[in-house]
């Protein structure tokens, strides 16, 4: 019997998925899960089940690169992966997938399961995912109007980690709210950090509660000699007690990716996979979803670039505008939506460093999305003399209109810099994808 | 040369105490007062600061988790209780947001059945239902200044933000001002339709965030209250130009009212 409602399932949701890519609704990508899982909550499992190496990435900012740095690293080492990849990341999105992938018969045939799940969802599903990997990237002030409180998301971690008590953990070393899930879980434990020189980059919240940790935590990957360059790319090397490589050219952008860089890397190392392999698809990655994808666009006669950078909590904004300090960047766009997705209560604004802006101001600053009027107000109290620069400033709540001007007025050969929250960030693809070959993000 | 009029803003437990982005409000204070040519001093007090009466000008304090707030309330009733009471009558001016606000009544009963004494300045007490997410005052909310609010005769008497949070705060006596009039959002509890408190010089609310610079009028009026004391003289703010920040207010105006 529920081989046969699962058959029926699959199909079902297959059609449904069609149906709603065929109208232009979006990638009916949670739909038929949402549907499907109340009905049939055996579903998961029954599915899962035929996926022999499940791995789970959950914390608040980074599950998204890291998990696409790991499918690429096993897909090059000859595995076939699953993997949930547009962000759908609570229960429904991920069995969406599973009865999109599986087979006419019910069947999925593949060697990983690679799942992001969302921080609060986790524990919920952490016995059916039932990984053999855990890894948790960090923990970040993010959508707290959906939680209240971080130690809350804290939590929701811990408790699915205990869920499974024969995972592997991999934990970030340098933010002591990680270090503190693992204090309180009993799994065998893997940590991946920077170079201590990098690590005034990140505001991370909370204390160590122990001491000599260096010393404490001898299976660990660190990153040091770290470069940023022009593009927002690094060079970096990595460190464990046994070997030391080097990434010449990472491509997502900033200090943080090469967090996410470590975590695929300890997570595929403990996989067996061969270190050329990992440096090969280290270097050869293209930047997921948003998350720095960048290219070119013809304005008029004109070639500008463009970056999209999503920012979605204040770490990450305060990180991406002292990158783009660092690198003297021009022309930039923030776009503040208010969409559930986003979170609906913009005073993380407040929260985010903006002030860092003042170390070198860029020439062209446009401002859009449902909440523009709160972003415009937060520059004009970061800005040391707001008064003398607020010609570069403009406001227009309209996203395409916005993004039309700030292409016009950049330089040809400059780069437009586009910060967007999520939602933004699906209408600024939109509108590139009619513009240039960005891919759809469902395929 | 007449010396540059200074004003002092304690942060109390800036670490602890600040959840989404009630630093904002420092922010609105500092630079208001600039913009007008005071000078300003911060003082970040924290459990191992000592506190000694009549240097601050303004206190300020934010919201927090919940066992944070438990250090916090443990630390300013063993510690700062006396200081704090003295310099409150004395017209000391206060902004207490969430956590704040719930501290300054009887006390708070949190979501798991523990309890927080308060520092008993103003005559409110606060319980949570539960710790479930579902029963938190989640949402955009937006209230209207009491008639008889001088700040809301000058003009202007909508107040905008967002509120999140598990306690529900009643009033135990009839004669207690609300802040505001709920007309958007839940406030301090679902009956009693209002939100915050006017006591004396204390702004209570549970309006977290960026809840001064989208609401100018109040920045404004903290100022003026903090300056007279001090300067012991009636004191007429220069006017700014806050288009930006009224523009703001009355995009979650036009957005969120019914």
């Amino acid at each position: 019997m529920k081989k046969l409602i699962t058959i029926l399932s699959v199909w079902f949701s297959k059609t449904l998925s069609v149906l709603i890519r065929l109208t232009g609704k979006g990638g009916g990508t949670t739909l038929p899960g949402y549907l499907l899982e109340q009905k049939f909550p055996y579903l998961f499992e029954y599915l899962l089940e035929k996926i022999p190496k499940k791995i789970v990435i959950t914390g608040t900012n980074g599950k998204t690169t890291t998990q696409t740095l790991i499918v690429n690293i096993l897909r090059n080492s000859g595995f076939n992966v699953i993997s949930n990849i547009s962000g759908a990341n609570l229960s429904r999105g991920i069995l969406t997938l599973l009865l999109d992938k599986a087979n006419l018969f019910g069947k999925l045939n593949y060697d990983y399961g690679i799942f992001e799940v969302e921080e609060g969802t986790f524990p919920r599903i952490a016995d059916k995912l039932d990984a053999s990997i855990v890894v948790v990237t960090n923990l970040f002030r993010d959508q707290l109007d959906v939680y209240g409180e971080i130690d809350k998301t804290k939590k929701y971690i811990t408790d699915g980690i205990k869920k499974t008590p024969h995972a592997k953990v991999i934990l970030n070393l340098n933010d002591p709210k990680v270090f503190q899930i693992g204090e309180e879980i009993s799994n065998e434990k893997y940590y991946f950090g920077l170079d201590e020189k990098f690590l005034n980059e990140f505001a991370y919240e909370g204390k160590y509660l122990v001491e000599n940790i260096d010393q404490i935590i001898k299976k660990k990957l660190i990153a040091t000699d770290i470069k940023l360059k022009k593009d927002l790319s690094t060079a970096f090397k990595v460190v464990s007690s046994k070997r030391t490589f080097t990434i010449k050219r990472f491509s997502a952008p900033g200090f943080y990716n090469v967090y996410n860089s470590l975590a695929s890397i300890l997570t595929c190392s403990l996989e067996g996979v061969k270190t050329d392999v990992i440096v090969r698809s280290i270097e050869g990655f293209c930047p997921a979803f948003g998350r720095g994808e960048g290219g070119e666009i013809s304005v008029g006669k004109r070639r500008i670039n463009f970056k999209l950078l999503l920012i979605k909590n204040p770490a990450g904004f305060s990180i991406t505008v002292k990158m783009l300090t660092r690198v003297r960047a021009k022309n930039i766009m923030i776009i503040i939506n208010d969409n559930t997705a986003d979170g609906k209560d913009v005073s993380w604004l407040w929260d985010a460093k903006i002030e860092q802006f003042n170390y070198y101001l860029p020439e062209n600053i446009m401002i859009s999305g449902s909440r523009a009027e709160d972003m415009l107000l937060r520059l004009k109290y970061a800005f040391d003399n707001f008064n003398a620069v607020k010609t570069r400033v403009k406001l227009k709540k309209d996203v395409e209109k916005a993004l039309t001007e700030a292409m016009n007025v950049a330089k040809p050969g400059e780069t437009l810099y586009i910060l967007p929250t999520y939602t933004a960030m699906l209408e600024v693809r939109r509108f590139l994808e009619k513009k240039t070959k960005l891919k759809k993000f469902w395929k | 040369m007449k010396e540059k009029m200074m004003l002092t803003i304690g942060h109390l437990y800036p670490e602890k105490m600040n959840i989404y982005g009630d630093i904002g409000n420092i922010i609105a204070l500092k630079k208001r007062s600039e913009w007008r040519g005071f000078a300003v001093n911060i003082l970040n007090i924290s459990e191992k600061n000592m506190l000694k009466p009549g240097i601050i000008d303004i206190y300020f304090m934010g919201g927090g988790q919940d066992q944070d707030q438990i250090e916090v309330y443990k630390d300013l009733i063993q510690n700062k209780k006396k200081v704090l009471q003295r310099d409150i009558k004395d017209g000391a001016v206060v902004l207490a947001i969430c956590g704040g606000y719930q501290l300054l009544g009887e006390y708070f009963t949190m979501g798991d059945g523990r309890r927080a004494e308060g520092l008993r300045i103003v005559p409110i007490e606060t319980i949570a239902p539960s710790t479930k997410v579902a029963q938190r005052c989640i949402g955009n909310i937006i209230t209207n200044l009491q008639p008889t609010d001088e700040i809301a005769r000058s003009g202007k008497s909508t107040l905008v933000g967002f509120e999140n949070h598990s306690g529900r705060t009643r009033f135990k006596s009839d004669k207690l001002i609300p802040l505001g009039d709920v007309l958007v959002g839940t406030g301090d509890n679902e009956n009693a339709k209002h939100e915050g408190v006017r006591f004396k010089n204390i702004f209570g609310t549970y309006m977290h965030g960026p809840f001064l610079p989208k609401n100018p009028h109040i920045a404004d009026e903290i100022i003026k209250l903090a300056m007279e004391r001090k300067y012991k003289n009636k004191v007429k703010l220069k006017k700014l130009d806050d288009t930006i920040e009224w523009n703001a207010h009355n995009a979650v105006i036009n957005k969120f009212s019914k």
